[in-house]
């Protein structure tokens, strides 16, 4: 089935699944095709402004562009894995 | 079943399923000097069978087949043997065979025999050697060929003058699982993948997990996974409960095409996959990019 996927009245997603969660809604095949047109087009983001797309009206609004977050490893086991992946080129 | 589409061939349409297709031809191959036994069947026929034999023949190229020229029909009553003349060509069942054998040229050196054994030429005397004639398939690649249609083409066989061998596809069995499902989602902004659920259909938690870009850009940054190769993890030990905290690599092409990685830690359970907190890069999923999510138990 096809879905599409709201948070916070913004769609940020559609997909196909056969089974969905809590987070997903089933949709048509013309729906999704519509919203993924929409997609399609959306405007380019900017250095300030990012463009998310409101669930209701299925036009994109512009938002200003969060700080990315600085994340740093926590864990040892997962940088051994990372490495051992570029290393190894798999 | 779900399915992994092919894009095989360069370009072509996708499809669920894919065939090499080959140019095939037959030739005739003979073996002179044999002596041992050929086994035209190993199965019992409890009943007389019929043998042909002819002192010429033609070889059909189109069908592999030797044919042979206004044969004599004789038959065999089950139990029995019987020893054919010198310098002929000989076929059973029919007068047109996939193998024909020519007897030496002194008749009486071997048998043609039919019982519990099977239907065989067996030789009585080495010192005279017959020769098995066979036919040989010569293969020449063309192209893959792709299909949704399952029964398109057969796997090892012939079909509008073409060969076509199926072509494997991606499976659990290859990773040492048994269940596998396919599932797909297009984001509608760059969306950090962290803290983001993303649907399977697995129906359990999974153990093995790839999510790939279906479409693969020219152009690629280093934090956007719209040109990932794929990101996979594998989490043997996943069990029954709600989520799993698990690592999982991720493999992007730069923007000079080396191969670059990253790490997330992500939650699993039997619905959903979610991204955790990312351990180095930042990693976006782009806005308008197919991705296709497959998990295995």
């Amino acid at each position: 089935m096809k879905y599409k996927q709201i948070e916070d009245n913004i769609l940020v997603a559609i997909g196909e699944s056969k089974a969905i969660g809590e987070e997903q809604t089933e949709i048509t095949s013309e729906e999704y095709n519509n919203i993924l047109s929409v997609i399609h087009n959306k405007p380019e983001d900017t250095e300030t402004i990012i463009y998310k797309l409101n669930a209701e009206t299925l036009e994109y609004e512009p938002y200003d562009r969060p700080e990315e977050p600085v994340i740093e490893p926590t864990d040892p086991v997962i940088d051994s894995i990372i490495s051992e992946v570029a290393s190894n080129g798999y | 079943m779900l399915q992994i589409k092919n894009t095989l061939g360069g370009g072509k349409p996708e499809g669920l399923y894919a065939w090499k297709k080959h140019s095939y031809a037959f030739t005739e191959k003979s073996t002179s000097g044999m002596k041992a036994n050929t086994f035209i069947t190993t199965e019992a026929q409890n009943k007389p069978i019929k043998y042909y034999y002819s002192s010429s023949y033609s070889y059909d190229n189109n069908t592999g087949m030797f044919v042979l020229e206004n044969p004599t029909i004789n038959t065999i009553p089950y139990g029995a043997g019987v020893s054919p003349s010198a310098n002929i060509y000989i076929t059973v069942f029919s007068p047109s065979s996939e193998i024909m054998i020519k007897t030496s040229n002194t008749s009486g050196k071997s048998t043609l025999y039919n019982d519990s054994l099977g239907v065989y030429f067996h030789i009585t005397n080495a010192n005279y050697p017959y020769t098995l004639f066979e036919s040989e398939t010569t293969l020449s690649f063309i192209d893959y060929i792709v299909s949704d249609k399952e029964t398109a083409y057969p796997d090892g066989g012939e079909k509008g003058g073409y060969w076509y061998e199926r072509v494997a596809e991606l499976n659990p069995q290859m990773f040492g699982y048994t269940k596998m499902a396919v599932d797909t989602f297009t984001p509608s902004s760059d969306t950090l993948f962290r803290n983001w659920s993303i649907p399977h259909s697995l129906g359990e938690i999974p153990k093995f997990v790839i999510i790939r870009a279906k479409s693969i850009t020219s152009y690629v940054t280093t934090k956007y996974a719209e040109t990932w190769n794929f990101g996979f993890l594998h989490n043997p030990d996943a069990s029954s409960s709600a989520s799993i905290s698990m690592s999982f690599t991720c493999i992007y092409y730069t923007s000079s095409l080396s191969q670059g990685h990253d790490g997330l830690s992500m939650l699993f359970s039997s619905t959903a996959i979610m991204g955790g907190s990312s351990v180095s890069n930042t990693i976006y999923l782009k806005s308008g990019v197919e991705y296709e999510i497959i998990t295995m138990a």
